[in-house]
């Protein structure tokens, strides 16, 4: 009996070692230290984010996981921090330390002779990778950060490739309940040197939009997408769109882009600004004016400064930046934050502060 | 004494047994592949400090133009992965799970940092369709002897107007390449070592990149398991390839 104990133990053991000895685990460690000015006084925020990624790839599926464990600690109200990742959080307690946990993304992938299926919590995308992209599931932007990885959601999406560089997809979702379930579907495609698609996406009851978008090089590196909103009768219609272009100097030393903004529905005066995000756009106004600005010095040090602007009200973010690479996978970043607006402007001094002071410490494992 | 100083001054006009293009044919024969499949370290390197990176590369001819695939694998860029086809460039960001497409422009910037754009890098072209090529002398690296030839660009579509190689005489395989802008500014110096043999074709598995605009900048590139001409199968060029 002994004897058959232990061998089932061993053997349980040995599978479960095997089992996590193909799992590749990665993530990271990020740590903010943010600090506000405000008219007053000056606050202070930490967030330590702690990121672990499970993966499994064989030559026809793969399982993904992307887990965050947070740790905040802070006198900074959620909501004078600007669509960081705290208000993102839902982090409402007044507590100077507080924890969250997010599973951020968690999928299996299956290629099949007919396509490839991924169900889980995915991050579904249409349009062109990046800010102001009216085809975005997730329009919120953490200024301090424009690339921070987005929630999925619960779906299944099936992808199937026409050719080398072109395919459909298509996805549906559940989360809003089965009656406001979201599905969408695309299909992308190449001609020259651009990259396009259409796209007919429905994120719930009411909410339905349609739409194209290109990306590609005309000398200059350009981009543009128009998406059409309407409701179930197709009425109360808007449209939403956004173009850019790109362009680097300095032989690829200095990189330039400019993105506008539109938003048929947004506000034209101050008078009528509502919460951000609000009806799948971005912000609350009608046009913006989005400037990048990178300038490489060399592999270790970089200089970025974007620049968000208002052209109603002409309030705006101006963020300089500098990131430092300590060693490989180690890498400090300072970006301070400037507040333009005033008052009932969006970016107003009033609402999040004079301006911020992000320490962001981050070493991929 | 006249017909003697004709004799000195055209005796170096004759004293190659091959011409610039026999040379660039035969550099060609070396370096131009169908397709090529391998690993590789990249070090960078700057005033003492140095991050590694690594991964495997695909590549192989396509008409007159050439497709690439690589992906990273060092722990910081595990996952990352591009494709080039011609002059297009597109990267899948494993974190975001999406595809961004690159602007034509970028390309000339350097990979992941270093000092080999992404041009340089994914380079497979023949150079005797796109330079006309001139001896200008023989020279001595690192103990071999070497041809000095002197390319200039003869189409538009060339990411260096004027290269001047070195070219060992006897494996007819650069050993050194320096690359020059239309001004006539020297760009970068491309050191090609540990030259090995690959049924019959000669190929460097240490490359070095110096850049000369920077000053202490170096990047040196370890190609391992390297293998030439090989079937690579359908689909491996594609936007679908990026997110497996």
């Amino acid at each position: 009996m002994m004897k058959k104990i232990l061998i089932a133990v061993s053997s349980a053991l040995m599978i479960t070692k095997l089992s996590f000895a193909a799992i590749d685990l990665s993530g990271g460690i990020r740590n903010d230290s943010y600090f506000i000015k405000t008219t007053n006084d000056v606050n202070f925020e930490d967030i330590l984010e702690n990121k672990l990624v499970l993966t499994r790839i064989t030559d026809e599926w793969r399982f993904y996981a992307d887990m965050r464990l947070y740790v905040l600690y802070g006198n900074i109200p959620p909501s004078a921090l600007p669509n960081s990742q705290a208000t993102n959080l839902g982090i409402s307690s007044s507590a100077p330390l507080n924890y969250d946990f997010d599973l951020l993304r968690a999928f299996v992938r299956y290629e099949s002779p007919i396509g490839v299926w991924t169900a889980g919590k995915i991050y579904v995308n249409f349009g062109n990778y990046g800010i102001f992209n009216p085809f975005e599931l997730n329009k919120t932007v953490d200024l301090s950060d424009l690339t921070y990885d987005k929630d999925g959601i619960l779906a299944l999406q099936y992808d199937y490739a026409l050719s080398d560089l072109s395919g459909i997809k298509v996805y549906a979702g559940p989360q809003g309940g089965l009656t406001n379930s979201s599905a969408g579907c695309s299909f992308h495609g190449h001609v020259d040197s651009f990259d396009g698609g259409l796209v007919y996406d429905r994120i719930g009851i009411d909410t339905n939009k349609a739409g194209f978008y290109l990306k590609g090089d005309l000398e200059v590196g350009v981009n543009f997408s128009y998406a059409y909103h309407f409701d179930d009768h197709l009425t109360n219609n808007f449209s939403e769109a956004a173009a850019g272009i790109d362009y680097d100097f300095f032989d690829g030393k200095l990189q330039a882009a400019v993105t506008y903004y539109y938003d048929e529905e947004g506000a034209i005066s101050t008078n009528n600004y509502q919460p951000w995000g609000f009806n799948d756009v971005y912000f609350s106004a009608r046009d913006y004016l989005f400037g990048d600005f990178k300038y490489t010095y060399d592999e270790f040090l970089s200089f970025e400064l974007y620049i968000f602007l208002n052209l109603v009200d002409f309030s705006g973010v101006i963020a300089p930046s500098l990131t430092y690479t300590l060693s490989d996978g180690l890498t400090l970043t300072l970006l301070f934050s400037y507040i333009t607006g005033t008052g009932q402007d969006e970016f107003s001094q009033d609402t999040f502060g004079q301006y911020s002071l992000t320490v962001r410490f981050e070493a991929k494992l | 004494m006249l017909k003697l100083l004709s004799a000195l001054i055209l005796i170096p006009a004759f004293s190659f047994s091959i011409t610039a293009e026999e040379i660039v044919k035969s550099v060609d024969r070396n370096m131009v592949f169908d397709s090529e499949k391998g690993s590789a370290v990249m070090v960078i390197s700057r005033e003492g400090k140095k991050l590694t990176k690594t991964f495997t590369l695909l590549a192989k001819k396509r008409g007159e133009g050439n497709e690439s695939f690589a992906e990273f694998t060092n722990p910081e860029d595990k996952g990352t992965k591009y494709l080039k086809i011609d002059n297009e460039l597109w990267i899948y960001l494993p974190d975001a799970d999406d595809i961004l497409k690159i602007s034509g422009h970028m390309l000339r910037q350097g990979m992941m940092g270093s000092d080999i754009s992404y041009e340089d890098m994914m380079r497979n072209e023949d150079l005797a369709s796109r330079y006309s090529a001139v001896i200008s002398g023989e020279t001595n690296l690192d103990g071999a002897k070497c041809y000095d030839v002197i390319l200039t660009a003869k189409v538009e579509d060339v990411t260096y107007y004027r290269e001047r190689i070195l070219v060992d005489e006897d494996r007819m395989i650069e050993l050194e390449r320096d690359l020059y802008a239309k001004s006539g500014r020297l760009l970068k110096i491309f050191s090609q070592k540990g030259i090995q043999s690959f049924n019959g074709r000669y190929y460097p598995t240490i490359i070095t990149v110096r850049d000369m605009k920077r000053e202490d900048s170096l990047t040196t590139v370890e190609l391992q398991n390297l293998e030439f001409d090989i079937p690579i199968e359908q689909g491996v060029f594609s936007r679908q390839n990026l997110k497996k």
